[in-house]
């Protein structure tokens, strides 16, 4: 009896691991497709919020590299020019009239339902501690369902339910959690992108659409344009370099 | 000349509750005081003498019956009505006098008055004045009762009851904290006052020596008049 | 001749007359005591709520907008021909309206560069705080709620016009140094009134205190063009309006709100002592009221109680006098009015002592400087009474009317008893 007792904990262990093991290996895979690669990248970003019904659109130009990225506001005009620079964890925010950057957290909205974090890279295997939830069939598809819980509280989400393809090893769909764990806002995704890395093509997200579980009517378009591989200089990100 | 009646007393019925025992002081009594008599009511103790007095003078009353002062019924009158009929028709002097320690002769004598808003400070003071002329008392106004005989604080309370001129003037026992010489001097006073101002005096009194002063006895037992 | 007796039955039992007396002036000495403590901290929150957290006597907010602000800043917000509109009617008042000043709250971070620390934002406008802080009312009522470093701000806020002032407990959570001026400027983010991000540098070099504890470490002041330009508007929040200090609030208040009525969009008016805009003093003023009238109600029963016991232990002892003054024509009323007279008298005598003792010893107490900390207040203020004559007069005349319902009472239980009982009664 006790040798079938210890023989059953060390199998649950064992699949405990592996189930682990995959929800990391899935989140890994997930975040190349959003901007989560050691390589240079930039891309262009739209967003546009339909909030109250109002309308309001704004565009930026992203560079990405390893865990830092580099947000410059280009449209509307009166935004044109203004600095969100992620470095790590910590995030900062620039424009030139100001003689410091300000320190701000990518959780803070940045327009409608989107917040600061969002038009960035993802490096949600770094930050969240991954759990594998269920496997489902989700639009035709097999995915995993993970529960991912973040590691600080300095990241955007303080909790996210992800489906994950089996095929694609892709997200594309995010449930955004409040520490309670209710869902505040659903994300769908779409990678109608593609990069070229060491010759290999991988997909790469196009638009990342955000509803407000609430008030479904409130939602953020993020459309995610051009990418491509670019060789960024480290300089690009020091905070210190953008405010001289 | 038939005299105007001041007191008609009609068949009056007054009973007392003393602990569980029911005491009948006065059982269909019925009289009348003319004008200007001088009447005693004697009666041994318990004869109902002072309710007889106190019905006279609106105090109390009466079960049944009724009792007339210059022909107006107290039966219904309300209790400032009555304070006002004793304001201005009868005159009170109590047995212990009954002064205010705190006013001098003068105030304790001009009180009846002050309740007489039609008179002005100076016809206040004179009829005050007039009044302790009349008792003999005019160099004695500042004084305090405390600082007065027996007899001169009885003086006072017969001058506070001629002061608002009454029609009658009742007596309860005047003379009954008196020594007898002094006692004597009051019922002087008060046959004076009777004989100048034609004023009418009802008054109780046990003393025997009095009686042969008096014009009109009225002998009261068990609560109806005996004789008279 | 009423009142001569009743002058005169005072001193028949000295004992019992000091006693009664000695109790209606102790209970009047407190009670004066109690207002002037009361009157010292409502002026004090008045002067504070007007002047240095810079509300005015009254201020306009576009309607909904106290609550509808944060959430919806375009929507409710003061356009500029709105503000036109509403200064002319201002300027109707001519010498009632002292001045006016424009106002913008917030919520943002400020940032030293290296840190980012959450607060509150309320806006000034240079002159106005200078006009406000150099009211007389705000050293003679306020001192203790101030820092003497922001009578000098009055200059610095002349001088540059992109000063903050910070707390000193902020000062601390964002490690900065002493004397301010010297440190490096800080900057504020905020949101625009379109919901964008935007941030803006203000200098250091002020400092104040909020008074209150639990929002020392959030509330900064900011000069108003600056928080204009954090929101990118030329719009106001609010409007604050200071008024001459002869102007009856009221009236004024009156005549306002039917002015605002004829504007084409609605507005709502707030007094400064309004709950919605000003929830500490309606709560501290609400607890010393509660507070006072408990204690004046025990009081006003001790004092009564002593008058009661006092004019039943005259009448007993005056019933045989009573009946005589009932005898010789008195009536129910004139002997009420004897006793209630005495009474009255001896009321009158121990307030005129008790104005002197309640003079007294707010005199002693002030000279004392005592000082403690009232809760969820930052630093210590003076335990003072400010003895006042209004507020004598108002505990008089509670005194003296309370002294006549005691007697009334007494009186009317006592005239109940029959004349002839009272004659024959044989006294205490």
């Amino acid at each position: 009896m006790k040798f079938f007792s210890l023989v059953f904990c060390v199998l649950t262990a064992l699949t405990s691991l592996a189930e682990q093991d995959l929800a990391t290996e899935l989140l890994k895979a997930s975040d190349r497709g959003r901007g989560g690669l050691q390589e240079g990248i930039e891309w262009n970003v739209s967003i546009e919020t339909t909030e109250n019904e109002e309308t309001t659109s704004r565009e930026f130009f992203i560079k990405a590299k390893g865990h830092d990225a580099y947000a410059e506001a280009l449209k509307p005009a009166k935004n044109k020019g203004e600095v969100f620079l992620f470095n790590d964890r910590q995030m900062w925010f620039y424009k030139n009239s100001l003689k410091k950057p300000v320190s701000i957290a990518a959780r803070q909205k940045l327009s409608g339902q989107a917040a600061n974090g969002d038009i960035a890279s993802t490096h949600y295997a770094r930050d969240y501690s991954a759990t594998l939830e269920k496997t489902v069939d989700f639009e035709g598809v097999k995915h995993h369902v993970l529960l991912l819980k973040a590691k600080g509280n300095n990241l955007t989400y303080d909790q996210i339910r992800y489906w994950i393809s089996d095929k694609t090893k892709l997200a594309t769909q995010a449930e955004f959690l409040t520490l309670q764990g209710q869902v505040f806002k659903i994300g769908r995704l779409e990678y109608n992108n593609s990069l070229t890395i060491a010759g290999k093509n991988i997909a790469f997200v196009s638009q990342l659409t955000i509803i407000d579980a609430k008030f479904s009517q409130n939602k953020s378009v993020i459309k995610y344009a051009k990418p491509k591989i670019a060789d960024h200089p480290d300089a690009i990100f020091n905070i210190n370099n953008i405010t001289r | 000349m038939s005299m105007q009646t001041v007191v008609d007393i009609k068949n009056v019925y007054k009973s007392y509750q003393l602990g569980s025992t029911k005491v009948h002081a006065l059982s269909g009594l019925s009289l009348q005081i003319k004008k200007g008599e001088f009447t005693a009511l004697i009666g041994a103790s318990g004869s109902g003498k002072t309710t007889l007095l106190n019905l006279v003078g609106c105090l109390d009353d009466a079960d049944r019956g009724d009792v007339l002062i210059e022909n107006v019924s107290v039966r219904n009158l309300t209790e400032d009505q009555k304070s006002e009929l004793r304001n201005q028709k009868i005159g009170y002097i109590f047995q212990s006098f009954n002064l205010i320690p705190v006013l001098n002769v003068f105030e304790n004598v001009e009180i009846p008055l002050t309740v007489r808003t039609e008179l002005t400070t100076e016809q206040r003071k004179q009829k005050v004045m007039a009044a302790l002329k009349d008792v003999g008392l005019e160099d004695l106004s500042l004084n305090r009762p405390d600082q007065l005989s027996g007899g001169q604080r009885q003086r006072v309370a017969i001058a506070r009851a001629l002061v608002t001129e009454p029609s009658l003037i009742l007596a309860d026992e005047p003379t009954a904290n008196l020594d007898s010489k002094t006692a004597h001097h009051i019922i002087d006073l008060m046959l004076e006052l009777n004989q100048k101002h034609h004023m009418t005096f009802f008054f109780c009194t046990h003393d025997e020596k009095l009686m042969g002063r008096v014009q009109r006895i009225v002998k009261i037992k068990d609560g109806i008049i005996e004789s008279e | 001749m009423i009142l001569k007796l009743a002058y005169l039955n005072l001193f028949r039992n000295r004992n019992r007359a000091l006693s009664t007396g000695l109790a209606i002036c102790i209970g009047f000495v407190g009670m004066n005591l109690l207002g002037a403590y009361i009157f010292r901290i409502k002026k004090a929150l008045d002067t504070t709520s007007v002047y240095s957290a810079l509300l005015g006597h009254v201020r306009l907010y576009k309607q909904d907008s106290l609550v509808q602000f944060s959430l919806k800043p375009k929507k409710y917000i003061f356009q500029k021909e709105e503000m036109i509109q509403i200064e002319n009617i201002i300027n109707g008042f001519g010498s009632e309206v002292e001045y006016t000043a424009k106002n913008i709250n917030g919520s943002g971070l400020l940032s030293n560069g290296k840190t980012s620390h959450p607060i509150l934002f309320s806006s000034f406008d240079p002159e106005v705080y200078a006009k406000s802080l150099s009211q007389p009312d705000v050293t003679k009522w306020a001192k203790d709620w101030i820092l003497p470093s922001q009578f000098k701000n009055i200059d610095v806020f002349r001088n540059n016009n992109e000063v903050m002032s910070i707390t000193p407990k902020i000062a601390d959570i964002m490690s900065l140094t002493y004397p301010l001026g010297l440190n490096e400027s800080l900057q504020l983010a905020g949101r625009t009134l379109d919901g964008d991000l935007n941030a803006v540098n203000l200098d250091l070099g002020a400092e104040h205190t909020t008074g209150l504890e639990f929002l020392e470490d959030t509330m900064v002041l900011i000069p108003f063009k600056k928080a204009q330009e954090l929101f990118s508007t030329e719009g106001a929040e609010s409007i604050s309006i200071y008024l001459n200090p002869y102007t009856n609030l009221e009236n004024f208040i009156k005549k306002l709100d039917l002015q605002l009525g004829v504007l084409p969009f609605k507005v709502d008016r707030y007094s400064y002592y309004d709950e919605k805009i000003n929830s500490v003093y309606l709560g501290t003023m609400g607890f010393l009221m509660v507070m006072g009238a408990f204690f004046i109600f025990l009081i006003g029963t001790a004092v009564s109680l002593s008058i009661i016991n006092s004019l039943t232990m005259g009448i007993i002892e005056r019933t045989r006098e009573i009946g005589t003054l009932y005898a010789v024509g008195f009536k129910k009323k004139d002997v009420s009015k004897l006793f209630i007279y005495e009474n009255l008298l001896l009321c009158l005598c121990s307030i005129v002592v008790g104005v002197g003792i309640a003079f007294l010893i707010s005199s002693f107490v002030n000279s004392l400087d005592i000082r403690f900390t009232p809760p969820s207040v930052i630093g210590k203020i003076q335990f003072k009474l400010v003895w006042n004559f209004s507020i004598a007069l108002s505990v008089a005349a509670f005194t003296i009317m309370l002294t006549f319902l005691s007697s009334y009472v007494v009186m009317k239980n006592k005239s109940k008893i029959k004349l002839i009982d009272l004659l024959n009664d044989c006294g205490a």
